[in-house]
């Protein structure tokens, strides 16, 4: 048993999303003429912000709606958007210019979870479907401004390369990241074959990087609902391991898991630790979940010397703070896993990323 | 050619040597026993008593000493045996029976998640051990061994698995 050494790259190698903050705007702020200071619009009818000017958003709720989100509380916005989902985009714009961006994503995701659960007293949703849902399409800092689009875009798609080629420090890990067009198909391709048998099957394989550039999910075969075993060694020639990849059924215990799908497990952090693979990537009902470590998370490992005693020591460590979360967090089962995986991944240094399709959002905060 | 005879008595020399182990040996440790067999096997036989019964799980452990046997956490699977038969001998009484299945899973351990020739598990059978206390918190016992045991008959297959050659 040995790990290899890995490959660093440092975060400034790859062009940080932030740096689309900096893109200079036609509409840039500057004093052409003198006279009186205007009066400050009330909240809803807010003059245009910087980034409004940058990004071409625009605001027009109804008065009401808007002094309401003023006063409202993330889960308390989470609901308006739920009762006004064509108004979402209006909704969120307001909710950044009057909280702040961090805000918002905080209401986004309560809206998300929210959207997560099953009436128990309903029949559980067929989960076959391969097709993700579009609860949340883009990130909700996503620029409606073509131009700026493109920009941030390509920053989520650098975002990925960047975790992919190397371990990146954890204060450098990106808000961000866009997984290639080939591999989302490829993860829903896995997901269906999940599910495809009359017994439920966690399907996975190696994600590779070619020295082309481009992705290749390595499939392979597996007849077990809750084991996958992974091969580090199933790499092609040119290429390098990326991630290890799997999914999670949870339709054949949809009476105690009625939403049937879940993030990862305490079990998936002991082969994270082992594996090779600077991510992992998991596949469960409509959402994708990346966990990617980081240079203090490596720094953690490579302490331990391959010493397989305290190699158990630190996943033990880990099991004990999931077990943890997940046990004080009341709710469905998703959750309380997800609470586990936030636990583990703050203390442990890993970015763990959440969303649907390709483009997912670090759910972890930076240090 | 002197350098060729060499190279090949190295070759021979080098290879890794198998512990051999003298067939008919017999070591009593509490309630687990090893009897050394033919070709170099080691079996291991665990009793088990729990809720007014009794099993012996049995395993068979290749190529290792006697005295490395006794350390070997693949005795695990002999015991995971003995549990999981006594699992499904108190079906009638989930209680007992989930308590059963749990221990097995406590005395197997998880030996299994180890890295050998770039390979490992990833195992998400904690995930249904988690259910499982949801289902015995509901005070769905029979449903919470059930799921249990599972988990209990799935690592002892993953354990033949992994080390393969080495436990039967």
């Amino acid at each position: 048993m040995r790990r290899d050494v890995r490959q660093s790259a440092d975060g400034s190698a790859e062009p940080q999303l932030g740096a689309i903050d900096e893109v200079p705007s036609a509409d840039t702020t500057r004093f052409s003429s003198s006279g009186a200071i205007p009066d400050v619009a009330p909240i809803g009818t807010a003059a245009p912000t910087a980034s409004e000017r940058a990004f071409g958003t625009t605001t027009t709720l109804p008065p009401d709606l808007a002094n309401m989100i003023a006063k409202a509380t993330p889960d308390e916005v989470a609901e308006v958007l739920l009762a006004h989902p064509q108004l979402a985009e209006m909704i969120v714009s307001t909710v950044t210019q009057v909280h702040g961006a961090a805000f918002a994503q905080q209401a986004v995701t309560a809206s998300a979870h929210t959207l997560h659960k099953t009436d128990p007293d309903k029949a559980p949703p067929t989960q076959g479907a391969s097709t993700p849902s579009k609860a949340i399409p883009t990130p909700i800092e996503m620029p409606q401004n073509k131009e700026n689009r493109k920009h941030f875009e390509r920053g989520m798609t650098a975002a990925w390369n960047q975790l992919a080629v190397g371990t990146v420090d954890e204060k450098h890990t990106p808000e961000y990241i866009r997984l290639p067009s080939n591999i989302v198909k490829d993860l829903d391709k896995a997901w269906k074959d999940s599910l495809a048998s009359k017994q439920e099957r966690e399907q996975g394989g190696n994600l590779v990087r070619d020295s082309g550039g481009d992705y290749h999910l390595r499939r392979k075969e597996n007849t077990s609902s809750r084991m996958f075993d992974q091969d580090d060694s199933d790499v092609g020639w040119r290429q390098t391991l990326v991630a290890q990849v799997h999914t999670h059924p949870y339709r054949d215990e949809a009476a105690q898991v009625p939403e049937q799908f879940a993030t990862f497990s305490e079990g998936d952090f002991d082969s994270l630790m082992r594996s090779d693979a600077h991510m992992a990537v998991l596949r469960s009902g409509p959402y994708t979940f990346v966990l990617s470590k980081t240079k203090q998370f490596e720094k953690l490992v490579d302490a331990l010397g391959n010493d397989e005693e305290k190699l158990k020591g630190l996943a033990q460590q880990m099991t004990t703070v999931y077990d943890k979360a997940f046990d004080a967090t009341s709710g469905m089962f998703s959750e309380k896993c997800e609470a586990g995986v936030m636990a583990v991944a703050e203390k442990f240094h890993l970015a763990y990323y959440t969303g649907q399709g390709s483009d997912l959002t670090r759910k972890t905060k930076k240090p | 050619m002197k350098r060729l005879v060499l190279a090949f008595a190295l070759a021979a020399c080098s290879g890794t040597s198998k512990p051999v182990v003298t067939p008919g040996q017999v070591v009593v440790a509490g309630d687990t026993t090893f009897r050394t067999d033919e070709n170099n096997a080691i079996e291991v036989s665990v009793v088990r008593k729990h809720g007014g019964k009794e099993a012996t799980g049995v395993a068979t452990l290749h190529d290792m000493a006697l005295d490395a046997a006794q350390r070997s956490p693949l005795v695990g699977v002999a015991a995971g045996r003995a549990w999981l038969s006594l699992e499904n001998a108190l079906t009638s009484e989930p209680a007992a029976a989930y308590e059963a299945a749990r221990k097995g899973i406590d005395e197997l351990g998880t030996a299994y998640r180890t890295k050998r020739d770039g390979k490992h598990v990833t195992d998400d059978t904690g995930s249904t051990l988690k259910l499982a206390e949801m289902s015995a918190a509901q005070g769905d016992l029979a449903r919470a061994a059930e799921q249990t045991a599972d988990v209990l008959k799935s690592r002892i297959e993953t354990y033949l698995r992994v080390f393969k050659g080495s436990v039967e």
